[in-house]
Formats: structure tokens, C-alpha cells, sequence
């Protein structure tokens, strides 16, 4: 009998720990989050990586390839924006 | 004597939820953990008389019918607040976690006394039981008030850095 009792008083800690757990789960950054972060991260790096090659080469058809990394750099700086604002509106609520 | 100061406490948790919704004009997850301390409260003010006087009947089953009640309504009161933030899409504040880590940690004063009465009836846990649960219930109300402090000077620097 007390055996029984123990046993249900146990597994009623435990679920009472496992909801606990979920919650504190539901504080951390969302890895949806964490994704788009790494994407972006990625996409600067390359940005940057190419820049590099073009200034380095300094051959005939650089200005056209330089023209074509500004386009870039504008798009991945409007998305950057973007997402800045989703994450706003969604960690602070305005 | 004991039954009084119940009842202050749950003053303070009301005066918490007043400002809190005062403050924030919105379910969040404050006003969320706040409303569940007053649930809590006003539970164990309402049935402890009534659990006191089953629980000083004879027997193992009187004595677990005091604790696995505190324990089972503790449980229920965990799964609320987490069940609040799943269906708002809330984002777990720092005082949601210390109040779930509260009751959790009534949950395992409760067992572990229980376990006590069960088996060696020692008496080991009696003063802890006695003094951790009523102690931590005030404890708790200085703690969420620096929390709620904190969280709102946070929010503030990430509002003013552009998010």
C-alpha cells in the first residue's frame, strides 16, 4: 500500500518536472530563429568573400561584377531589415 | 496564526496581478504567472482547513489524501502555466520559470515529506516542510518583483538598440 502511494506521489513529481521542463524550453530563442540568424550570417560571409575576389582581380570585367555584388549587398541589407523587424514585433510586441 | 498570513500573502499575489495588468495592458507571460500565484494561493487558502481536518485522521491513506491533494493541484498549476504560454504563443519570461520552479519545488518538499511518513517516519523533513513552504510563498514576491525589473531594463536596451 504505502508502496502504491510512494509511487503515484513520484510519478506525479516527475510529470509536475516534465511540464516544468517544456515551459523553460519555451523561453529560449525559437530555432527557426537560430536558422534564419546562421542564413544570414552565411550570406554576409560570401558577400564579403567575393568583394575580396574583386578586388583582388582589378581585371576588365571587375566593374561589372562590382556592380553586380552592390545589387546584392542592397537585397541581403533589405532582408536583414525585414527579419529585424519580424523579430521585433515578435519579441517585444510593437 | 498561520492561516492569516495565507492570507496577506495572497494579498500581495492580487496587488502583483493588479500592477502587472496595470503595466503590460496585455496577456503576457507576466500577467500569465502572476494570475496562476493568485490561483495557487487562493486554492490552498480555501482547502487547507478542510485537508487538515481529514489529515488528522489515523492512517496512511488520511495522510496521503493531505499530500497527494497539494501535490496533484501543484501539478495541475505547473501544467496551467505552460499550457498558457502554448496557446497564447507566449515566449517564457524569466518570472513564469521562477514561479513554476516554486511550486516544483513544493511539489518535491511535499513528496519527499510524504515518503518520510510512508517509510521511516522520522520526522526528518517535519521542520523543513514547516518552515520552506511558507517561507518561500513570501520569498517568491521580492524575487518576481527584481525579475519584472530586470526583464523591463532588458526590453528597454533592446528597444533602444533597434531590436
Amino acid at each position: 500500500m504505502e508502496f502504491l502511494l510512494v509511487l503515484v506521489s513520484l510519478s506525479m513529481l516527475i510529470l509536475s518536472y516534465h511540464f516544468h521542463v517544456k515551459l523553460y524550453a519555451l523561453a529560449g530563442e525559437p530555432q527557426i530563429y537560430a536558422e534564419v540568424a546562421l542564413e544570414l550570417h552565411q550570406r554576409a560571409h560570401e558577400l564579403l568573400m567575393r568583394k575580396d575576389h574583386i578586388e583582388a582581380s582589378q581585371s576588365p570585367e571587375s566593374s561589372d561584377e562590382n556592380e553586380r555584388w552592390k545589387n546584392d549587398l542592397a537585397q541581403y541589407m533589405e532582408d536583414y531589415e525585414q527579419r529585424g523587424l519580424v523579430r521585433r514585433r515578435i519579441h517585444l510586441g510593437r | 496564526m498561520m492561516m492569516s498570513l495565507d492570507r496577506y500573502v495572497f494579498v500581495a499575489y492580487i496587488i502583483l496581478l493588479i500592477s502587472a495588468l496595470f503595466v503590460n495592458k496585455r496577456i503576457s507571460s507576466v500577467t500569465t504567472a502572476f494570475f496562476t500565484l493568485c490561483c495557487w494561493q487562493a486554492f490552498s487558502v480555501s482547502i487547507s482547513q478542510f485537508l487538515y481536518e481529514q489529515a488528522s485522521n489515523e492512517g496512511i491513506l488520511f495522510k496521503f489524501f493531505w499530500y497527494g491533494t497539494w501535490t496533484l493541484s501543484n501539478l495541475f498549476f505547473i501544467w496551467m502555466i505552460y499550457q498558457f504560454h502554448l496557446m497564447q504563443k507566449l515566449r517564457a519570461s524569466s518570472i513564469a520559470i521562477a514561479v513554476s520552479m516554486l511550486i516544483l519545488l513544493n511539489t518535491l518538499i511535499q513528496v519527499l515529506d510524504f515518503i518520510d511518513r510512508a517509510t521511516a517516519n522520522s520526522g526528518l523533513m517535519a521542520n523543513v516542510y514547516q518552515l520552506f513552504i511558507p517561507a518561500s510563498n513570501i520569498a517568491i514576491i521580492p524575487m518576481v518583483i527584481y525579475l519584472w525589473c530586470y526583464e523591463y531594463r532588458k526590453n528597454i536596451h533592446i528597444a533602444a538598440a533597434g531590436a
